[in-house]
């Protein structure tokens, strides 16, 4: 019987007379059960690959990302080239690496902005309700009837083409999304009664907002954050192909793709890789993602 | 129903205001003055002087009418619009609604198409993986969602093109048949119909739970008529939701499709609108576009209200 409690428990097993209770901090909860998700688990070993792979491009390869050499233009795969080089010569593997470093920064920088913006909107939305709570989500709706990449599209449009822009742009998109599950994660947090009792020994509403609330809707706000880095990463390159970002000698993988777009006769190899490249963070990003939200709360629904 | 009816549509009417609003201001939000950089290249052309008259900057200005108070350069926009008219575009001074209204048969054309797919490709996939959880079927069309929901839709299209367009010389790449549509269409419908496959398949799982179903199979129907008669009519209902959200991806894809296609269409229209920094231009497009979201998430919800009689309206 004791061992079943135990083992329900997730407890070491009781030896003799003296009882060792392995208590597990959350934290350790939660990492148990990422591991034991393959496909986050996957997901993990291949992002940091990935980030491995861009941090150290100069060490796995000595080609220059801008380097043009007119003498090796359109060639295929091959040992010294592993994914071939592209009509000026350039080699695709090391373009696809330094512009690796790009989507990263993108996804990241982009995350930020939508956290930054977001999250205290959210928190201001939920946690002082009336006038504050209704002005804001008329504000979230408004910016929701701009569908996917439109309201990233507007944004550059007012504040022009550009990398940083359009950083700014796509950050700017993912606010609603923050905003509105913050704001719900908050008026559910609310109802809890450690909240109540915190009222009862006389803390005030910021107090109970950033001591309280704040930590207990925190694992809705770290998925979504993950999610939102592929996500970014994906509208990133999109626009980038538009011609909102970055201008054509950079190694960006929506670039390359726009690049590589005129040659697809001649070399597919140069339109297949960055293409793959933003496929794989993407999922990879997706898997540590929905690894993270079962692991932190399994019964945690996601937009 | 007819008041809520009511209600839904009056609850719209703010949020078609709000965007009004926010397309109006875009013209006001601009780090740059777009009277000052119109003027400047109307200079430029005649006298190399960079320095615009101060006379014709107001002349300019008077023009545009950005001289009024903002309430009423507000209100004189949203009834232009109402009216179809959305100024004149800064490049080449034709009128921005025949522009866009000239373009907007292509890209209706574009969306229908790739609405087809994603519906048929989401749903005959989503049914498929429901049917039988865990099955071979299962995991396939899972991974295809899986595929769909994470790869650039600007890729699949130069791979479709290349592929079928042309390494097997099996579909045009361009021309404006029906046959061209038909990558277009692939490449603009395959991300919602893999958002539609996994909410088919979650949501067809759980009513294969439900009681009504072992009914019909203890009755001694076959699978398929258990499936697509009493299950599937339950288990759309969620699905319809996500199709009207996922009208606005087809909105915002069909830039990225038109562009990889180099197909004529209001999304290519307004990206050269960006680049060129012809506001107007892009101002008609978003607010065309918020409002054909904002309205088709309302025919979604009376539609949602119809099929559903079980949702109140209170």
């Amino acid at each position: 019987m004791a061992e079943i409690a135990d083992k329900v428990a997730g407890r070491a097993p009781t030896t003799g007379g003296r009882q060792r209770i392995h208590v597990r901090s959350r934290a350790n909860l939660v990492f148990r059960r990422f591991v034991a998700n393959r496909g986050a688990t996957a997901g993990a070993v291949a992002l940091s690959f990935l980030i491995l792979a861009a941090a150290s491009a100069p060490i796995l390869t000595p080609y220059d990302y801008a380097r043009i050499a007119p003498s090796s233009t359109y060639q295929r795969p091959s040992t010294e080239h592993p994914f071939g080089t592209d009509r000026f010569g350039r080699d695709v593997f090391a373009r696809v690496l330094y512009g690796g470093r790009l989507s990263l920064q993108v996804g990241l920088i982009a995350t930020a902005v939508g956290t930054g913006i977001g999250v205290p909107a959210g928190l201001a939305a939920g946690g002082i309700g009336g006038t504050v709570d209704n002005v804001l989500m008329r504000v979230i709706d408004v910016m929701l009837a701009f569908p996917g990449l439109l309201l990233a599209i507007g944004i550059v449009a007012i504040l022009g083409t550009g990398l940083t822009n359009l950083m700014i742009a796509v950050g700017i998109g993912s606010v609603p999304g923050f905003a509105r599950v913050v704001r719900g994660s908050v008026l559910a947090a609310r109802e809890h009664e450690y909240v109540l009792a915190a009222r009862a020994i006389g803390c005030t509403e910021w107090t109970m907002m950033v001591r309280h609330i704040l930590p207990n809707v925190m694992a809705p706000i770290i998925v979504l954050a993950t999610l939102n880095v592929g996500s970014a990463i994906l509208a990133g390159s999109t626009l980038n192909f538009l011609g909102m970002g970055a201008k054509p000698p950079s190694p960006e993988w929506g670039i390359m793709l726009a690049d590589g777009r005129d040659t697809l006769t001649r070399a597919w190899w140069v339109s297949v890789f960055p293409g793959l490249a933003i496929m794989v963070t993407t999922m990879s990003i997706n898997f540590v993602g929905d690894g993270l939200r079962q692991a932190l709360d399994p019964r945690m629904k996601m937009p | 129903m007819q008041r809520y009816l009511a209600r839904r549509l009056i609850q719209t009417i703010p949020v078609l205001l709000g965007v009004s609003l926010a397309v109006f201001l875009m013209l006001h939000a601009l780090p740059v003055d777009p009277v000052r950089m119109l003027a400047m290249e109307a200079t430029t052309g005649t006298a190399p002087t960079t320095e615009v008259s101060d006379e014709m900057y107001q002349s300019l200005r008077r023009q545009l009418g950005l001289d009024r108070p903002l309430p009423e350069q507000f209100v004189r926009f949203v009834w232009k619009a109402v009216h179809g008219d959305f100024g004149k575009s800064f490049r080449n001074n034709r009128s921005v609604g025949e522009m866009l209204f000239e373009q907007l048969p292509h890209t209706l054309r574009l969306a229908l198409a790739g609405l087809s797919v994603m519906l048929a490709m989401g749903l005959v996939l989503g049914v498929a993986a429901g049917q039988r959880p865990n099955s071979w079927l299962d995991t396939a069309s899972m991974t295809v969602a899986i595929f769909g929901v994470s790869m650039p839709i600007f890729w699949l299209g130069l791979m479709l093109l290349y592929v079928f367009a042309l390494w097997l010389n099996l579909l045009p790449a361009v021309g404006t048949g029906p046959a061209a549509l038909l990558l277009p269409a692939i490449t603009l419908g395959f991300q919602g119909s893999a958002i539609i496959a996994r909410l088919t398949r979650s949501s067809l799982v759980e009513v294969m739970h439900s009681e009504y179903v072992r009914t019909a199979r203890a009755k001694g129907l076959r699978d398929r008529r258990v499936v697509l008669r009493h299950a599937l009519r339950n288990a759309l209902i969620p699905v319809v939701t996500v199709v009207g959200l996922q009208f606005g991806g087809l909105l915002s894809g069909a830039v990225v499709t038109e562009t990889v296609f180099a197909r004529p269409g209001v999304g290519r229209l307004a990206l050269q609108g960006v680049i060129e920094r012809d506001f107007p231009l892009v101002q008609g497009f978003v607010l065309l576009a918020g409002v054909a979201y904002v309205c088709s998430n309302l025919l979604v919800d009376v539609f949602y209200a119809v099929i559903d009689p079980r949702i109140r309206y209170a």
